[in-house]
């Protein structure tokens, strides 16, 4: 423990140290002017935007190509970063430092916070203000709600500007095995489908004695021969010969999550941002410890896991083994939990809640943001960039090229390339057009969808609430005891420290 | 019991080295077809990290996956950051995934720079005198990655006999192959970071350059299996090709596909379909895809080393029509190789098996050793992503069996990259149940 405080210090110091620390409210509101397009047309510009390599960056040279086609003098360089997001930050903090930072960059907004601590992020508000190259207030609308806070309240004399805006996000949803569910439950499986925690604590005790009994023992075909089937005896993965039982009905991807919306949907209270440079940690309540306790308890009775009570990374390696039946998930990662063992169906439901009256569910991916180490001509340049790749057209398109990420425009939902894929998806991205689908429903459904205040340091927060969410799941962790460790950790965090 | 073990080693030692002399269906020279392809040169950059790096820790006589340090063969590179070993004199595959880097994609997609970063590595370790593993902790069996599959290492190896050991992992960030991707607690972080540092200021390659090995033309190309054959090189540069193709076989969530009109082949001078192996790594929405369907899709096109030429990354697949009739091809009576059939699915008629090999325990893939009716020996096999597959125990050494499946290459490291061109079995199910039979004088 004293190892992770001090690499916590140091990340702290490390951030500071590189990119200096300025006082944020003597960051000046705009140092850049407006240009007009007309201003920058004879002049070949190129701008860089930096992703981090995967996905998006795959989504993306088709999109880059309209944009140069429609701005010829305008060449963007698609720079993407290996390794995960604090890659694509630690580089570019780097980079600032070195005053050799890319123009454009998508990330985190406690990314977007280390950014604007040096003094090296755009305030968009001027752009978006713009009556030529700006957006009109119905534009501004359009662009989905939810997505739009975490891009704001960063410079503490005009919180309503704009540092960011959204560009790729997705959702939780619930996965099933749809094959399990239609040979155990015949073509009525989908009331069984589990709605509320308590539900899926019954269908689950109930599907491990249908296991157990071996009701599940040919389903899914391991070998033929020329008169012999051969099939996954699911019940062995329950055998009392096994030091530990080896299938849980129902498993949650990532802890982090299901840490936050977990405590939300009892009642309790996770952290409380205070600017984008400070916040506090909430968490040692009653409604937190009884959603821990609830789900302690489910973990006990072996209906609830993580990866890590099979000693597993990824959830999707359970799944493929028929070793976990049900899972949350984000809505972009549905695909992950495809058959590559045994030939089965998937199935995309809504997450499940504990109780009507607080159906939470995330809402997470990153946006995109402008560095200013750049001249009026780039940043205009840039500021095209997004604008065209936010779009309605082309947000929808991004979203199909990545498969379950959303588009951030509520029009964007009514273009033809998006209704095909709702309606008639190509058959690899059946399964992330359901999920989409599902995530599309929260709002009919009663469904609150939030997002998890970021501000600097909410990065470590969720790293430690999610470490703290396993000990309890895997390790039976006293719930208590475990809090107050986290507390300890995160003492930077602490209300009144 | 030991004594029983070393026997069965001796054995297939023997059987190994039988091979190596008796097959006939194989051939090491043969680079598959007439399209020349120009090889990936790399222009070496400055290593000067890796120049002074050393390995500090005592190798010999010990074993990487007992104590996460020894000496190993090189079996084959995958990519950038993935190779294949075996113990010295061994059999058994130690597959490793790179610590702290993370080259780009060369195989199941083509991504600019990943072409190059295998090359490269395969450059260094093809030629090594020696090469070491090393884990995270030595002294500890070394830890598996995500894909349970792949134990996570560092690969020393010493370019040519007294000189000094050169870490490969360092060198691929050096030569601006890879971000550095490990973290703080890994054991080289302060020389990886610095390495980083020093060659991202470079903007060389991943980190700023085009590669001019790909094609970065992001307009799809409509193409046909015939065009891939004639010209292969020209598309294996990352372009995106659509194609509409009838699915012929299903092996695991991959297709062996074949052109719905005949071409001439200007090889043999015949009229045929052209085939070929689509490889799909996710299997979802593939489930409902059957035998007979015809589908369209948009791909790349791939040039493995051990698997030859393939479809990869397959994508926006739809069916456009179903239940549409398949020819099988029988393969000739007196064929002495099935290299000319590479792509298609045939039919052998009293393949003679001689041999059933163990099932690996990962996956429960294995190979069916035997020969062709003209006494030519072929192998049979049955992959690990193969859904729901054939029974070990259905086959019989000694008996003689009427076999479809497709044909694929398969370089053999452990012969010296001998080129075989095998069956593959496709997924058994009811349409395919007899894939594999008991010919019919045998019944």
């Amino acid at each position: 423990m004293k190892k992770k405080i001090i690499i916590f210090i140091l990340f702290f110091v490390g951030v500071y140290a590189l990119v200096g620390c300025a006082k944020i409210s003597s960051i000046a509101r705009f140092d850049y002017e407006v240009l007009k397009y007309e201003d920058i047309e004879d002049e070949d510009i190129t701008i860089s935007f930096r992703v981090r390599s995967g996905v998006v960056s795959q989504a993306l040279p088709d999109l880059i190509k309209a944009f140069e086609n429609q701005y010829p003098n305008i060449t963007v360089d698609l720079q993407t970063v290996g390794g995960d997001y604090s890659a694509l930050l630690k580089t570019t903090i780097g980079d600032i430092n070195s005053n050799n930072a890319p123009d454009l960059i998508i990330g985190y907004p406690d990314h977007f916070a280390s950014y604007f601590s040096a003094s090296a992020l755009v305030n968009l508000q001027q752009f978006i203000n713009d009556k030529d190259v700006g957006y009109t207030k119905a534009e501004l609308e359009d662009f989905v709600d939810v997505y739009m806070p975490e891009n704001r309240d960063f410079h503490p004399d005009y919180p309503e500007d704009y540092y960011g805006l959204p560009f790729n996000k997705s959702t939780e949803v619930l996965v099933y095995n749809r094959t399990f569910f239609k040979e155990l439950y015949g073509d009525n499986y989908v009331n069984k489908i589990p709605q509320t925690w308590g539900e899926l604590d019954t269908l689950g005790k109930e599907i491990i004695q249908k296991v157990k009994n071996g009701d599940a023992d040919e389903i899914f075909v391991e070998s033929v021969s020329g008169n012999k089937t051969t099939y996954l005896k699911m019940s062995d993965y329950l055998s009392d010969n096994l030091p530990a039982p080896q299938f849980y009905p129902f498993s949650y991807d990532s802890s982090d999550n299901a840490f936050i919306t977990l405590v939300r949907q009892f009642g309790g209270k996770y952290t409380e941002r205070v600017h984008i440079e400070k916040g506090y940690i909430l968490f040692d309540n009653e409604e937190a410890k009884s959603a821990l306790a609830y789900f302690q308890n489910m973990a006990r009775q072996r209906v609830f896991a993580l990866a890590a009570s099979f000693n597993k990374k990824y959830n999707s390696d359970l799944v493929e083994t028929i070793q976990v039946v049900m899972t949350v998930g984000s809505s972009a990662g549905v695909a992950y939990n495809a058959s590559g063992r045994y030939e089965y169906e998937l199935g995309a439901a809504p997450i499940p809640y504990y109780s009507e009256d607080k159906k939470f569910v995330i809402q997470q991916g990153t946006n995109i943001a402008m560095l200013n180490q750049n001249s009026d001509a780039e940043k205009l340049a840039a500021w095209l960039f997004i604008k065209f790749m936010l779009e309605p057209e082309n947000t929808a398109k991004f979203a199909v090229n990545t498969g379950g990420y959303l588009p951030v425009r509520t029009s964007a939902y009514e273009t033809e390339e998006y209704i095909e894929f709702l309606e008639d998806p190509a058959l690899d991205q059946k399964l992330w057009s359901e999920a989409v689908k599902v995530a599309l429903s929260y709002p009919e459904r009663g469904f609150t969808m939030f997002v998890d205040p970021a501000f600097t340091g909410s990065a470590e927060i969720r790293d430690t609430v999610g470490e703290l969410f396993t000990a309890v799941i895997v390790s039976n962790a006293d719930i208590t005891k475990r809090i107050q460790q986290a507390y300890r950790e995160l003492k930077p965090h602490v209300k009144n420290n | 019991m030991k004594n029983t073990r070393y026997l069965r080693k001796f054995l297939l030692l023997i059987f190994v080295f039988f091979l190596g002399f008796s097959l006939a269906a194989c051939d090491n020279t043969d680079n598959g077809n007439g399209d020349d392809k120009k090889p990936i040169t790399v222009d070496e950059l400055q290593t000067e990290y890796t120049d002074d790096l050393r390995l500090i820790h005592e190798y010999k006589n010990k074993n990487f996956l007992n104590h996460g340090i020894g000496r190993v063969d090189l079996v084959r590179v995958i990519d950038g950051d993935t190779a294949h070993f075996s113990p010295p004199s061994g059999f058994e595959t130690i597959k490793i995934r790179l610590l702290g880097i993370n080259t780009p994609e060369s195989t199941i997609r083509i991504m600019p720079w990943g072409r190059a970063a295998s090359a490269f590595a395969s450059q260094k370790l093809e030629n090594a005198h020696e090469i070491v593993l090393e884990a995270e902790e030595v002294g500890k069996p070394p830890v598996l990655d995500t894909t349970g599959d792949r134990y996570l290492g560092y690969v020393w190896y010493r370019p040519e006999e007294g000189a000094d050991l050169r870490l490969l992992n360092l060198e691929i960030i050096e030569q601006c192959f890879s971000y550095f991707t490990g973290g703080d607690a890994s054991k080289y972080y302060e020389v990886f970071d610095l390495a980083f540092q020093k060659a991202y200021e470079t903007r060389l390659r991943v980190f700023g350059e085009k590669d001019p090995d790909f094609n970065y033309d992001t307009e799809v190309v409509e193409a046909t299996i015939a065009d891939l054959r004639d010209n292969f090189s020209s598309y294996s540069t990352g372009v995106t090709m659509k194609l509409k193709a009838q699915v012929i076989r299903k092996v695991g969530s991959s297709l062996y596909i074949e052109d719905l009109e005949e071409t001439l082949n200007e090889d043999t001078g015949e009229s045929s379909k052209a085939g070929i192996f689509l490889y799909h790594s996710f299997a979802s929405g593939m489930e409902v895809i059957k035998i007979g369907d015809v589908i369209e899709f948009n791909c790349q096109a791939a040039d493995t080393t051990d698997y030859g030429r393939q479809l990869v990354n397959p994508h926006k697949i739809r069916i456009r029509d179903s239940g549409t009739e398949v020819m099988i091809r029988d393969v000739d009576e007196d064929a002495e190789s099935l290299q000319s059939y590479e792509g298609y699915v045939v039919r052998i008629k009293e393949f003679t098996v001689e041999y059933v090999g163990k099932p690996a325990a990962a996956n429960g893939a294995y190979t069916i050793r035997g020969t062709l009716k003209s006494g030519a020996e072929v192998q049979v096999r049955v992959d690990g992503d193969v859904t729901p597959k054939l029974s070990r125990e259905f086959i019989v050494v000694g008996k003689k069996y009427d076999v479809i499946g497709g044909v694929s290459k398969y370089v053999n490291p452990f012969e010296n990259n001998k080129v075989y061109y095998q069956i593959k079995l496709g997924n058994i199910t009811e349409d395919t149940i007899n894939d594999f039979v008991l010919s019919a004088n045998q019944e």
